[in-house]
């Protein structure tokens, strides 16, 4: 699988975040969005830029702080699982292809 | 606001019918330059005849009865067009209502149309909107702010009543300060997110645009509570009668939150605000100088957390069930091209970057310590209110800027957030109250404080901000 090889991204330890082209083309490629070579370059620059102010967290002391992952005090709720779907024609009519009333979608396999 | 033109309703002194005259009149005149709406539905009529009908009947206004409102293109409305300002959903009818729009409609609520904004809720500005930008009515030269500046500014051009925003990291409070209009970012939780389209899950919250404290406090109060489509909603008991709040606190870091240079509190900006402490102080309310240590790493986390919810949110967008669909060779080049072509650029950069700090061998560095860092600006929060029972602070550094001054350069507009996303981080509820303005190029532009209380303590902000409001 060609899309998850390139997947570690190699680490640096310096402060000055820099992004390779490479970096950004496998990013692009995760994310299921398709980049032009001058939106790369930019790309490039900008995370780099972004990640460097970002970097002001390594000067938190954060030993023994527990992570944050919820706002307010929440507890994890259940709900008998019973078919609660709302009108679905609107929802149909949404389909950008279909048939037979089916979502219709380009085969994920190709032929040789 | 809303109580006067209710009771003009009731005593029949105006219909329901002339009130969306008035506001539909006012769109036509002014919108074609603000350009605050996307859409202006054409059934308004419709729902003010019924009200009107109702009315003559005797029947007893509801809450919000006959009252007109804009809604944020990222909240839906069951059978309207719903895009976030964004072409990936070009075409896209809603098939449900949010919650909170469900609660308006229930309480007599008519909706004018729907409002622009920054893509997704990407923005500071509404320039990032895929349909223009929208301009601040007080000097259409500048932005009217963002995400939700079509709300902000429809509210502050007398184009609607009362309009709904979504906050994650101050997007209904700064437009709302930059438009001369109140915003209420509520408590994290207490607001139902379902059919609000997501951008960062853990921050997202639906609130109020307002001319008054009294009409956000209205708005609040009907859309608030439990909703068993968001798992996360809660109901909250939220205290009664008077809670007089006797101390506020400043904390000191907002005056040391410069960034490079770059942010610094502008002059006249913190001229407003000591005069805002001083007529405080006037009304005998204790100002206290207070510290929030954390707060200046909050910008740094958000651009960590924000991202990150971004990236899994944003897959959905992929012209599969819905939307804009692009054509391609295989199933991922119709993927990669629709969101290359359905999403603008800042919203290509987020899911970027949020792909990025979530990557393989990457979490302890980024989002694991960023939801540290979060924690500790919570606690900073817990810490101060033992101490006092409301924080203050300015709502922006300086007033609405150019259209086009920092579109080039996605960090400085970034910054613009900084004296609001700490409070979305800790999931406190805050106020951003118009306090008059200050002088740029000759143009009168409005300045915004904000007011910061403990979680599900609104009332608190409402009661200060009516002391604050008449001045």
């Amino acid at each position: 699988m060609k899309i998850w090889k390139n997947i570690f991204i190699r680490s640096r330890l310096v402060q000055e975040i820099m992004l390779s082209k490479d970096d950004i083309k496998k990013l692009a490629e995760l994310a299921r969005i398709h980049l032009t070579a001058s939106e790369e370059e930019k790309l490039e620059k900008d995370l780099s830029n972004i990640l460097g102010y970002i970097e002001k967290l390594k000067d938190v002391d954060i030993s023994n702080v527990p992570e944050m992952t919820h706002a307010t005090e929440e507890k994890n709720v259940f709900r008998a699982d019973e078919d609660v779907s709302r009108d679905d024609i609107l929802l149909r009519e949404q389909f950008p292809e279909s048939e037979r009333g089916y979502l219709k979608v380009k085969g994920v396999f190709e032929r040789e | 606001m809303i109580k006067e033109t209710i009771e003009k309703l009731e005593k029949r002194k105006i219909s329901a019918r002339e009130l969306v005259t008035h506001y539909l009149d006012q769109i036509k005149k002014k919108d074609p330059e603000l350009n605050a709406y996307r859409e202006v539905f054409d059934d308004a009529f419709l729902t003010a005849e019924e009200i009107d009908k109702k009315i003559k009947h005797g029947d007893t206004p509801r809450v919000l009865e006959g009252i007109p409102f804009a809604i944020k293109d990222n909240i839906l409305i069951k059978g309207k067009m719903s895009g976030a300002s964004s072409k990936i959903l070009e075409g896209y009818t809603a098939s449900y209502d949010a919650t909170a729009v469900k609660k308006l409609r229930d309480e007599g609520a008519i909706f004018l149309g729907r409002t622009n904004m920054d893509e997704f809720a990407m923005g500071s500005s509404t320039e990032n909107s895929a349909y223009g930008p929208t301009k601040n009515p007080a000097d259409p030269t500048r932005v009217p702010g963002g995400s939700s500046g079509g709300s902000a500014a429809a509210v502050a051009a007398d184009m609607a009543v009362a309009a709904l925003g979504s906050d994650t990291g101050g997007s209904i409070r700064q437009p709302a300060a930059f438009c001369g209009a109140v915003g209420l970012k509520p408590t994290y939780s207490t607001v139902s997110r379902s059919g609000l389209i997501a951008m960062a899950s853990s921050l997202d919250q639906i609130g109020p645009i307002t001319k008054t404290v009294e009409d956000a406090e209205i708005i609040f109060n009907v859309i608030k509570g439990k909703d068993e489509l968001d798992a996360t909603s809660l109901e909250v008991e939220l205290p009664r009668g008077s809670s007089t709040s006797k101390t506020i606190g400043v904390p000191r870091e907002y005056f040391s939150l410069a960034e490079g240079g770059k942010e610094g509190l502008d002059e006249d900006v913190a001229k407003k605000f000591r005069e805002a402490i001083d007529f405080l102080k006037n009304k005998g309310l204790e100002i206290k100088e207070v510290s929030l240590p954390s707060v200046h790493y909050a910008l740094a986390a958000y651009y960590i957390v924000m991202p990150a919810e971004v990236s899994a949110n944003l897959s959905r967008f992929d012209g599969v069930r819905y939307g804009a669909r692009e054509d391609g060779k295989n199933l991922f080049d119709v993927y990669a091209k629709t969101r290359e072509r359905g999403f603008g650029e800042e919203v290509r950069r987020r899911i970027i970057l949020g792909t990025y700090v979530l990557s393989a061998g990457y979490y302890d560095a980024y989002y694991s310590r960023a939801q540290k860092v979060r924690y500790m600006i919570r606690k900073d929060f817990e810490n101060e209110f033992k101490n006092v029972d409301l924080l203050l602070t300015p709502t922006t550094p300086h007033p609405a800027f150019k259209i086009g001054e920092k579109a080039s350069d996605p960090l400085s507009m970034y910054l613009e957030d900084i004296y609001t996303v700490p409070i979305n981080l800790a999931g406190v509820p805050a106020i951003s109250i118009p306090f008059g303005s200050v002088e740029k190029e000759g143009k009168n532009l409005p300045v915004g404080v904000q007011f910061v209380a403990p979680w599900f303590e609104e009332s608190r902000l409402f009661e200060v901000g009516k002391i604050l409001e008449s001045k």
